[in-house]
């Protein structure tokens, strides 16, 4: 449990990257002149294993994707307003700086059942287990594109991924050659820039992102001024450097710096003031392809998370350490089967002096196989399981598998069977939230008593997708129920009395259903609608209560031949009262409609290219709320210049 | 009686200039493989060759192509690559079978010798693919991929205007777009990705290389483009697939044209390899969500095609 700790994987890296940095060849350079070469020259393997998406008809879970075009006809700033785009999935904010993205239900401030991957990086973090999106180095011009699987994949992912996963791929090293610039203003407070630049040369490219983002947060409400604005500042590189044909070694850093208000002045301790958070990380990936499309795989990453939350005399501030170390062998054991297997080690370190007795370092260990069987070219079936030990006296071993079946090349049925568990979070298991308040004494809010078992989810799901081109429309439906036992909630043993602590108090059984449709017409016309419906039978009404009865999206975009584009977003949920709400901030029914117009122009003959794009968010209904009632949404309204060089 | 006399001369002169004017070399034909380069590619092409060899035929290897004057007696060259093919045509008179150079290289090769100095006997086997094959396969694996997206500059060694043609007869769209430098390479390529349905790549490593492909093909695939390559090679780094002859497939070739020159002196004319490789990478092309049929019903169908069936 001391500092020093923290660099134990440190010189494994330096070891590794100088194992690399030697003895590299490239047999025909400098005989540029032969004709014979185009077919003689190596190449470097460039779409290996671990850059081809898995096509959703083959994949073991449901999986929406969200590409660039979605991104940008969607007109959001913030990456977690993206996930409205996924069926199933609830978004909102517990103040105007903290996001909340919930799968499935238990819709509280920290969604814990969610993995979250940046690069192959996990995000979320210690102590609660959720992301704090703000704080993420990433700018939404940063993504590539962003794959959700919805449902357990626990097997592949790890103890966090319990509802779902989100992963998040960032624009490679080599995508922008230029620069890039955009700024972004508007009312509430929205002001936002960004740069990126880049450059490459083939054997090592970069791509550098500089971001400033800022806003109001919500507006003054009846029932609080909402001082939860926010100023972040970051920066994020990512490089690429390919020695030879066979090896790629990637490099990445970023940083992320920023206040965020927080408090209100109605409260008689928590003043409306500002956090000071900085994040950083930096991540190593070494990635060799091997004989017949194997790849082996090993990275390293390090994360710093830090809040700085001044409270007067008193303080409650956060420090988090992550040293994290992945190994990935990608294999054909034959023409028709494919395995994945790897192992992971992370060595979290947490120092909250408000929130636990003493500094915590644990590790967290985990061993996963997953097997892809084509048992001929309708049957196809994936296997797999992981198991994780979270170093702080769980263990578990979640298993997984799925068929899918090709009816024909349109149409493919799936059904899954999975088991998963979610170890504890730190907090779950050690918190000890307390404040030594001057005049008053010690006020304890949380204090856990540890002993927790992990929870338990029990999946099972039957999946259709088919795929009509020639009419331009596909869709993904998907019928599922999750048994959750064992689930972990905070009880006190005086009802509204603190200390609360954490306990295995749910049992709920979750059956729904998922559909997206995605139609295309004429040259450019889009339009994605995703519906989910969910019920929830639980021994607890206010689980029951925590997720909407279906929510609905819609996403139309059309781009003109003038260079002009459109896009309208459709947002609609039922009623919710998340499980960590009292009755009065029930969120009724909402609905809401964003509207992105654009236009494209060269700006000179050399290819400049810029773009003005004005996004209304909520233009016609009338202000709705988010999460709690004094989170007000009322109409947003900004420009975003852009310009390609 | 006269024209009976004269018409025996003939025949018999007729016979002597057939069958004996220059010696054949059924039992011991001098056989110089020279190499362009002493690089593996070249190296492995020598193996192949040497191994398929029926043992009649006294193989060297020459790695060095400067030094291709100074070998003791040669029946036939196989030179193997552009500047063994060089050497070989410039500074001997042996005949001269010349692998592993495209068509059009061939045909500069024989621009760029003089007529003085050239091999009496000089012929080849290309080592790329006719239009007409690569055409074939392309509607074979993707028959609904009609526009064809290609990228040239003036160091393309492809004749396009034949393709054209071929294309044409085919009803496929060319999305042809010329790459003015190197720095225009990946405008260029947007321009074209934007309105093709396939990325055909050409041999001219000023725009397909070790250091531009990554990109290319990552721009291939973010557009869901699938990428049609050269080679084995092309098909491990990303390209969906491609239609090519093997080092194995073409030493056949040179084989078959050394027995006929042991046979009777001749040389084949110069023509496309009879036999060809189809290569495909089913993990990319599930990935753009694209069902391939198996190599083995896509060159059915390719023969079928050819055989006039619909």
């Amino acid at each position: 449990m001391n500092l020093s700790s923290k660099n134990f994987l440190q010189p494994t890296v330096m070891c590794l990257s100088t194992f690399l940095l030697l003895g590299m060849c490239d047999c025909l350079a400098g005989y540029d002149d032969i004709p014979e070469q185009s077919f003689v020259q190596e190449l470097p393997v460039v779409l290996n294993a671990s850059r081809l998406r898995q096509p959703v008809s083959e994949a073991p879970n449901a999986m929406t994707v969200i590409d660039r075009a979605m991104i940008k006809a969607s007109g959001f700033r913030t990456i977690p307003d993206l996930f409205r785009l996924v069926p199933g999935m609830y978004v909102s904010n517990y103040t105007g700086n903290q996001a909340i993205v919930g799968y499935h239900g238990v819709i509280e401030q920290h969604s814990r059942r969610m993995q979250v991957l940046v690069d192959g990086r996990t995000v979320y973090m210690p102590p609660y287990g959720g992301v704090v999106w703000e704080d993420l180095p990433l700018q939404m011009q940063d993504i590539e594109r962003i794959e959700v699987i919805r449902g357990p994949a626990a097997a592949s992912y790890g103890g966090n991924s319990i509802q779902g996963v989100i992963n998040i791929i960032t624009r490679d090293a080599s995508v922008l050659q230029g620069f890039e610039a955009s700024a972004t203003k508007g009312n509430g407070g929205i002001s936002d820039a960004a740069i990126n630049f880049g450059d490459r040369s083939g054997k090592l490219d970069y791509r550098a992102s500089l971001g400033y983002r800022s806003d109001d947060g919500y507006d003054t409400s009846q029932y609080d001024p909402n001082y939860d604005g926010h100023t972040t500042r970051l920066f994020n590189l990512r490089t690429s450097y390919q020695p030879n044909a066979t090896d790629n070694l990637e490099v990445q850093f970023g940083y992320n710096k920023g206040s965020r208000g927080v408090g209100s002045d109605n409260s008689q301790f928590d003043k409306a003031h500002d956090t000071q958070n900085t994040a950083y990380f930096q991540q190593i990936t070494w990635l060799r392809n091997l004989e017949g499309g194997n790849e082996f795989k090993i990275q390293y990453s390090h994360t710093y998370r830090d809040e700085l939350n001044l409270l007067g005399v008193l303080s409650d501030n956060i420090t988090v350490t992550r040293h994290e170390v992945e190994i990935q062998h990608t294999l054909h054991t034959s023409h028709t089967n494919r395995m994945v297997w790897g192992a992971q080690l992370r060595q979290d370190w947490v120092k909250a002096p408000n929130q636990f007795w003493s500094e915590l370092n644990f590790h967290v260990s985990s061993l996963f196989a997953h097997d892809e069987w084509r048992i001929n070219p309708q049957w196809i079936l994936n296997t797999g399981a992981m198991l994780e030990n979270n170093g702080l006296g769980q263990e578990s071993v979640s298993p997984r598998m799925a068929l899918n079946y090709h009816v024909d090349k349109k149409n493919t049925l799936r059904v899954g069977l999975s088991r998963a568990y979610r170890n504890p979070s730190v907090f779950e298991e050690r918190g000890y939230y307390h404040f030594d308040i001057p005049g008053v004494g010690l006020a304890i809010f949380y204090q856990s008593r540890g002993g927790l078992n992990p929870e338990r989810l029990t999946s099972s799901e039957i999946g259709y997708l088919g795929a009509f081109l020639e009419k331009g429309f596909s869709i993904d439906a998907r019928l599922y129920q999750d048994k959750l036992d064992d689930g972990i909630y905070e009880t006190t043993d005086i009802p509204l009395t603190p200390p609360v602590y954490f306990e295995n108090i749910i049992i709920g059984t979750h059956t729904g259903l998922e559909v997206t449709t995605k139609h295309q017409w004429g040259a450019y016309n889009q339009l994605t609608f995703n519906y989910s419906h969910q019920d929830i039978n639980s021994n607890r009404g206010d689980y029951e209560q925590s997720v909407p009865a279906y929510m609905i999206s819609a996403l139309y975009s059309n781009s003109f031949a003038n260079n002009a584009a459109v896009s309208i977003g459709y947002y609609q949920q039922a009623t919710v009262l998340p499980m960590d709400r009292p009755a009065y901030d029930r969120q009724q029914f909402t609905r809401r409609i964003d509207l992105r117009l654009a236009k494209k122009f060269k700006a000179n003959a050399h290819g400049t290219e810029g773009e003005i794009a004005l996004v209304v968010q909520n233009p016609i209904t009338d202000k709705h709320i988010d999460y709690r009632r004094r989170n007000e949404f009322n109409r947003r309204a900004y420009l975003t210049a852009s310009i390609n060089l | 009686m006269r024209f009976n006399r004269l018409r025996s001369v003939v025949l018999v002169l007729g016979c002597i200039f057939i069958f004996n004017p220059i010696p054949c070399w059924a039992d011991n034909l001098r056989l110089l493989v020279v190499l362009s380069y002493d690089l593996p590619a070249y190296q492995s092409f020598a193996n192949t060759l040497t191994k398929n060899l029926p043992e009649s035929v006294q193989a060297t290897v020459l790695h060095n192509p400067e030094k291709v004057a100074e070998q003791p007696q040669t029946d036939l060259i196989v030179s193997v690559g552009m500047r063994a093919s060089l050497s070989a045509v410039s500074q001997t008179k042996v005949p001269v079978f010349v692998v592993m150079i495209p068509k059009v290289s061939y045909e500069q090769l024989l621009v760029q010798s003089p007529k003085q100095s050239r091999a009496p006997l000089i012929s080849t086997v290309y080592l790329d693919q006719p239009w007409e094959r690569q055409l074939n396969f392309i509607q074979a694996i993707l028959p609904e991929h009609r526009r064809i997206g290609l990228l040239y500059s003036a160091q393309t060694l492809a004749d396009l205007t034949l393709l054209r043609k071929q294309a044409a007869k085919l009803d496929i769209s060319l999305i042809d777009k010329r790459v003015l430098s190197e720095d225009k390479l990946f405008s260029t390529l947007y321009d074209v990705l934007d309105s093709s349905d396939i990325l055909l790549s050409l041999p001219d490593t000023t725009i397909y290389n070790s250091t531009s492909i990554r990109n290319i093909l990552l721009s291939c695939y973010r557009s869901g483009i699938p990428f049609i390559g050269l080679s084995q090679t092309y098909v491990n780094a990303g390209a969906i697939g491609a239609v090519f002859s093997s080092q194995q497939q073409l030493s056949e070739q040179v084989v078959e044209a050394i027995r006929l020159f042991a046979r009777n002196g001749n040389l084949p004319k110069p023509e496309y390899s009879h036999d060809f490789t189809i290569s495909l990478n089913p993990e990319v092309a599930r990935s753009l969500d694209i069902k391939l049929s198996s190599p083995g019903i896509v060159r059915s169908i390719m023969s079928s095609v050819n055989r006039g069936i619909p």
